[in-house]
């Protein structure tokens, strides 16, 4: 099936101020697929995502969503336009409370059908019902991953980019997490750029993988793809299968 | 009604120190920088309460209202036309801090050229004037004695209100912490910055109102306030607006009885040290808590207390 890119990279050259880190990077995200980016740490993984969220210098290349040139726009902008950033670290409110972090992450939003989807967000992680009146800071590693997922779901974004969010996870807690990012794919058509290292895994539901080294595209195609070269994945990967 | 000045001193000068550090507090929390300016909006408001008063004849609560949106537009202007290029350029929070002391000079000149102005236009003395005749009385005390704790009290529900229970503060609050994923979520971090430096120089300026019905009217009125300041915002830890609150009324306590407790026991030439009390303070404060009063564990404290006790 050939799906419509949801964000499409070109040529995309880009670091933190004078510095380059990605070199040259296409990049393409279809429409309600999720495309994983893997690679070595300090391959640009982060930075990538960054840049598709207005968080990093971009020195030439554009970055396009749908129709729209969104190369140079500021990240409350891009909120606005429908793409949900879930930053690796520090990617939840700690001093407000459950429900107030949720109001905070519909900012944009008019406050009619809020409800609603305040409603789905609790019915998707159930885990964070008891908390809502809780200060943010008193989670645990896993409810505060669920607790930015919810961040991001709330919105009903057209895109959401996660920033490995299963680091510092246990095993359980993260394939409980990565179950979620396909919820989010399957249940409400939301397309995921997944930035992760937990590849293994993240091979069994991705649609297409991007692997990155050096700043430049080392490889792209589909998981299936991935997974019939195991040269690939004992190279870049460290997985042997 | 017999009451003894110092009291009256104290409530005053310490409801003023509250207000004052309040303001600070809160720009410090949302942009770090410390507002070297800040005491000279205060100033702003003294003068306005001079204007309001010995121009148009009228109370000078009037002059509230007025201070309220002139020393905040002036604050505005601070972060917007200096602080906030100089943000976008890189600039380190020393450079900031030292572009707030030189906005501070022309504001203070801008001050006195208003002052000889008002003198020229309308022939009313503008340096070193009280109005504390303009002041209304109750029960044979100055009015300002009970509307500055009252307009305290009333400024900090309104911010608490303002903070827990709107959308727009609850953003304040949530770009405080982590001004990135403020910016994520949509919020327009920018807008906040900019509402709290207008918010932070409007209380200044109605401390300014206040200053004006109990201390000698100055150009240089709020210069002498701002190591007191200072010492109450740091004592309160300067990352808590409650922390303002306790460091304001314990710094403005502490200088007017303080002051006249040690000058009853070791005589009358310590007053003039007075302002080494707010030094003192700061000294104290960085070297023992520097996280101030809301930084300090007290329920941990206490438990360390009660254990050596025991």
């Amino acid at each position: 099936m050939e799906n419509n890119s949801a964000i499409s990279v070109t040529g995309l050259v880009a670091g933190y101020d004078n510095t380059t880190i990605i070199d040259g990077v296409d990049f393409d995200a279809k429409d309600k697929e999720i495309s994983i980016i893997v690679g070595p740490n300090g391959s640009g993984k982060s930075t990538l995502l960054k840049c598709m969220f207005g968080l990093a210098t971009i020195h030439s290349g554009s970055v396009r969503f749908g129709s729209r040139d969104i190369t140079h726009m500021q990240p409350h902008t891009i909120a606005r336009e429908g793409i949900a950033y879930l930053p690796q670290v520090k990617n939840v409110f700690t001093n407000l409370s459950v429900d107030e972090n949720l109001k905070m992450a519909a900012y944009t939003l008019d406050s009619k059908g809020y409800e609603q989807r305040n409603e789905h967000v609790y019915e998707t992680f159930p885990q964070l019902v008891r908390h809502r009146g809780d200060r943010a800071n008193t989670l645990s590693g896993g409810e505060r991953q669920m607790l930015a997922m919810g961040m991001a779901l709330v919105r009903m974004p057209q895109v959401m980019m996660f920033d490995e969010p299963t680091a510092n996870l246990s095993p359980k807690l993260a394939g409980e997490v990565l179950d979620k990012v396909a919820h989010v794919r399957d249940s409400f058509g939301i397309t995921v750029i997944l930035v992760e290292q937990n590849v293994k895994r993240a091979l069994a539901f991705g649609n297409s993988v991007t692997i990155l080294a050096n700043g430049k595209v080392a490889f792209s195609g589909s998981s299936e793809e991935v997974r019939a070269q195991p040269e690939l994945c004992k190279t870049y990967l460290g997985i042997s299968q | 009604m017999a009451l003894d000045p110092i009291i009256s001193a104290g409530v005053i000068y310490s409801s003023i120190l509250v207000l004052l550090a309040l303001g600070l507090t809160l720009t410090y929390m949302t942009t770090r920088v410390p507002n070297f300016a800040h005491a000279s909006f205060a100033t702003i408001g003294v003068y306005i309460a001079l204007v309001v008063t010995r121009v148009w004849d009228a109370s000078p609560y009037i002059a509230l209202p007025i201070a309220f949106a002139v020393s905040g537009a002036v604050s505005l202007a601070l972060y917007t036309f200096v602080l906030k290029p100089l943000i976008r350029r890189g600039a380190k929070p020393a450079i900031q801090m030292i572009s707030t002391l030189a906005f501070d000079l022309v504001l203070i000149a801008a001050i006195n050229i208003a002052a000889d102005y008002i003198v020229h236009l309308y022939d009313v003395t503008s340096r070193e004037f009280t109005l504390r005749s303009y002041d209304a009385s109750f029960a044979d005390l100055p009015m300002v004695l009970f509307v500055s704790p009252v307009l305290i009290a009333a400024i900090v529900f309104c911010l608490h209100y303002v903070l827990h229970r709107t959308k727009f503060g609850i953003a304040m609050r949530a770009t405080i912490e982590n001004p990135d994923l403020s910016s994520v979520v949509g919020i327009n971090v920018k807008m906040v910055y900019g509402v709290s430096w207008f918010v932070g120089g409007a209380m200044a300026g109605v401390a300014g109102v206040m200053m004006s019905l109990w201390f000698q009217g100055d150009p240089s009125l709020g210069t002498f306030l701002i190591p007191s300041i200072f010492a109450a915002s740091i004592v309160g830890g300067f990352a808590s607006l409650y922390g303002a609150i306790a460091g304001g009324i314990l710094v403005g306590m502490a200088e007017i009885f303080g002051t006249r407790i040690i000058a009853g026991e070791f005589g009358s030439w310590l007053i003039a040290y007075r302002p080494l009390v707010p030094l003192v303070f700061i000294v104290i404060t960085l070297l023992i808590a520097p996280k101030g009063l809301a930084g300090v564990d007290w329920k941990n404290l206490a438990r360390r207390l009660h254990v050596t006790r025991s």
